[in-house]
């Protein structure tokens, strides 16, 4: 019977979500459009963080390699983001092979998984902002260009939002595929125990390096969209930390592991700092991620799992 | 290159190296104990660094007497830190006890960034300035001090836990904690004691090294880090592997220093992390995976 209500509402939001730039200000649209690219990214970092239990602190890499392979196949040789999108997944998916392989071949487990995560994407970080060719520190500027689909640029906000709109509807059906394929179940026997899950002939390497590849091709895919959406990239913006804390944040509060946690964090988490960062101004800019440090101690400590699991409990219990 | 200056970047590396060892050792107590692996140990390290900036500042001290400051607040915001955010996740999956001391980066960070800004501070005392001659080789006066500093504290730290009743107690809670508490310690008092302590380790070369550093909120990675690399390099609660490690990071990164310019030197860390996590995996976690 709840799960049928459930459906109806769901279907409702879609609705709901889809008819909202209709009604709504540009700035509600800008913060849904924001709100959509962080559910996906974070749909994608769930993978790896939440199904596989692997906490990467170094997606901002795969982001990074996303915005500037569009970027720079853009302004160099002219060709399509789209197809710069798909080449930029390509490339991430073919450097988180090896970064996986290496890192669970030495049974990097916890905190030196996330940590070495973590060098990979400051050592990509700092030769972005070392080379000539990528436009160093000072990052990179899109050229206008006519409003098209092809160009990926449009000059009113609309389009933006339902590409980011699909672009997370998507990612959350890949997620539902992932979640009925065997490898979910392989991956969720590696989290629960990895040695126990070895013992009973199960590659935890293998399956765990697919999940890492899987959410690096993903993860990619919203870098492109980013620079698109801004206009500008730079190495500050695109590949240093807290690119990697805001991907992370969201599925570890609404519900790590789960299908709908990242999306319902990103709902929550996005605004929220949005709001921050107008109320407190440009001029002190960690303000955020104070409060995502404040909100990841609350998480940890009550309600371990994430806000969705937590309410799931409760109604049970009731 | 010079051979002077190749021996001047070995002997600094040395001296800044078993600095590192101090700070790592605060780490490894912490996990040898709590078995909680503390990401914000950097935290508390930038935390005693604008301690002691700020009573050198304000009150005029010298900065080897605001260590009388650091010690007893860092240790009380330790022994907060552990009674009211560890404690409840002690017998928490790893993953929570990580992202909980994560949370407390985030936290640490941006309230330094808050109140203290992101401007570089340094302590521009004369002190900072004064060399010495060792053997033909210039050292500043202040990285010899710390060195030595860090080097009694750590024969301190030994001495404490080998010879005191309350060292012992630490010793019996890492090696059989059920032992323990059946032998009537109690395991609470010991948890958030040990967490104090082993923050104020992190601390205490903080405010040592501040006459020849410049403090900001975003510091204290840049030692957390070479603490990792550490502990997979020494082992897990030995002193004097901590100071091997440390020395052996410190020199690496030295001479890393000397060969890459400025904007690149933080390569050699994370480089290192990664050559080290995995060429010797037998370290934290090499013996769990192991047996």
């Amino acid at each position: 019977m709840s799960e049928k209500y459930l459906k109806v509402a769901g279907v409702l939001a879609i609705l709901v979500l889809f008819a909202l730039p209709h009604f709504a200000n540009s700035y509600i649209v800008h913060i849904g459009i924001l709100i959509y690219s962080f559910g996906f990214l974070s749909s994608a970092w769930n993978i790896v963080g939440g199904f596989a239990g692997q906490l990467s602190l170094g997606h901002a890499l795969f982001f990074g390699v996303g915005a500037y392979t569009s970027t720079l196949m853009l302004t160099r040789l002219g060709i399509s983001p789209w197809i710069g999108m798909l080449i930029g997944g390509m490339i991430s998916a073919i450097i988180a092979l090896p970064i996986g392989v290496i890192v669970f071949r030495y049974k990097l487990r916890g905190v030196f998984f996330a940590i070495a995560t973590l060098c990979f994407a400051e050592i990509f970080r700092i030769l972005v902002s070392q080379m000539r060719f990528t436009g160093g520190s000072e990052g990179l500027l899109i050229p206008i260009m006519d409003s098209s689909w092809i160009n990926f640029q449009f000059e009113s906000k609309l389009p933006y939002y339902y590409i980011a709109y699909i672009m997370m509807l998507l990612m959350l059906s890949v997620c539902y595929v992932v979640k009925r394929t065997k490898l979910y179940y392989y991956l969720f026997s590696v989290k629960g125990d990895e040695d126990a899950a070895s013992a009973i002939g199960v590659n935890a390497n293998r399956y765990k390096t697919m999940a890492f590849v899987i959410s690096a091709f993903f993860t990619s895919f919203n870098g492109t969209f980013f620079a698109q959406y801004y206009m500008f990239i730079e190495p500050e913006t695109t590949c240093a930390i807290p690119v990697s804390i805001d991907i992370l944040m969201r599925p570890i509060i609404g519900g790590l592991g789960t299908l709908f946690g990242p999306i319902l964090g990103s709902f929550i988490m996005t605004p929220l700092s949005e709001i921050i960062r107008k109320v407190v101004g440009s001029g002190m800019s960690g303000v955020h991620l104070l409060v995502y440090g404040v909100f990841l101690i609350i998480i940890c400590i009550w309600m371990p799992g994430g806000i969705l699991p937590y309410i799931a409990r409760t109604i049970k219990t009731k | 290159m010079p051979a002077n200056i190749i021996i001047e970047a070995f002997v600094g590396g040395l001296l800044t190296g078993g600095i590192y060892g101090v700070i790592a050792l605060g780490l490894t107590l912490i996990f040898g104990i709590l078995r909680v692996i503390n990401f914000a140990h950097g935290e508390f390290l930038m935390i005693g660094m604008y301690i002691s900036y700020f009573s050198c500042t304000y009150l005029g001290i010298n900065p080897y007497l605001s260590l009388l400051i650091v010690i007893p607040v860092v240790f009380v915001l330790g022994v907060l830190c552990e009674v009211f955010l560890i404690k409840p996740v002690l017998n928490a999956p790893e993953d929570i006890q990580i992202l909980l001391t994560f949370g407390l980066v985030l936290v640490f960070q941006n309230l330094a960034l808050l109140f203290w800004t992101s401007d570089l501070r340094n302590l521009s005392t004369p002190l900072a300035f004064k060399l010495i001659k060792i053997w033909g080789i210039s050292l500043r006066l202040t990285t010899v001090i710390a060195f030595l500093a860090s080097l009694l504290l750590s024969l301190a730290f030994y001495l404490f836990i080998k010879k005191t009743d309350f060292g012992k107690a630490i010793r019996a809670c890492s090696e059989e904690r059920e032992g323990a508490l059946f032998s009537g310690l109690k395991l609470n008092s010991i948890y958030y004691l040990t967490f104090g302590i082993g923050i104020t380790l992190s601390a205490i070369p903080g405010a040592l090294i501040l006459p020849n550093y410049s403090v900001s909120p975003f510091i204290g990675l840049s030692f957390t880090l070479p603490c990792f690399i550490i502990i997979v390099l020494g082992g897990l609660g030995s002193a004097p592997g901590a100071l091997l490690g440390g020395i052996i990071v410190g020199v690496a990164e030295s001479f890393g220093g000397l060969l890459l310019p400025g904007s690149m030197q933080k390569l050699v860390t994370y480089i290192l992390f990664i050559a080290v996590v995995c060429l010797k995996p037998s370290g934290l976690f090499g013996a769990k995976v192991r047996d």
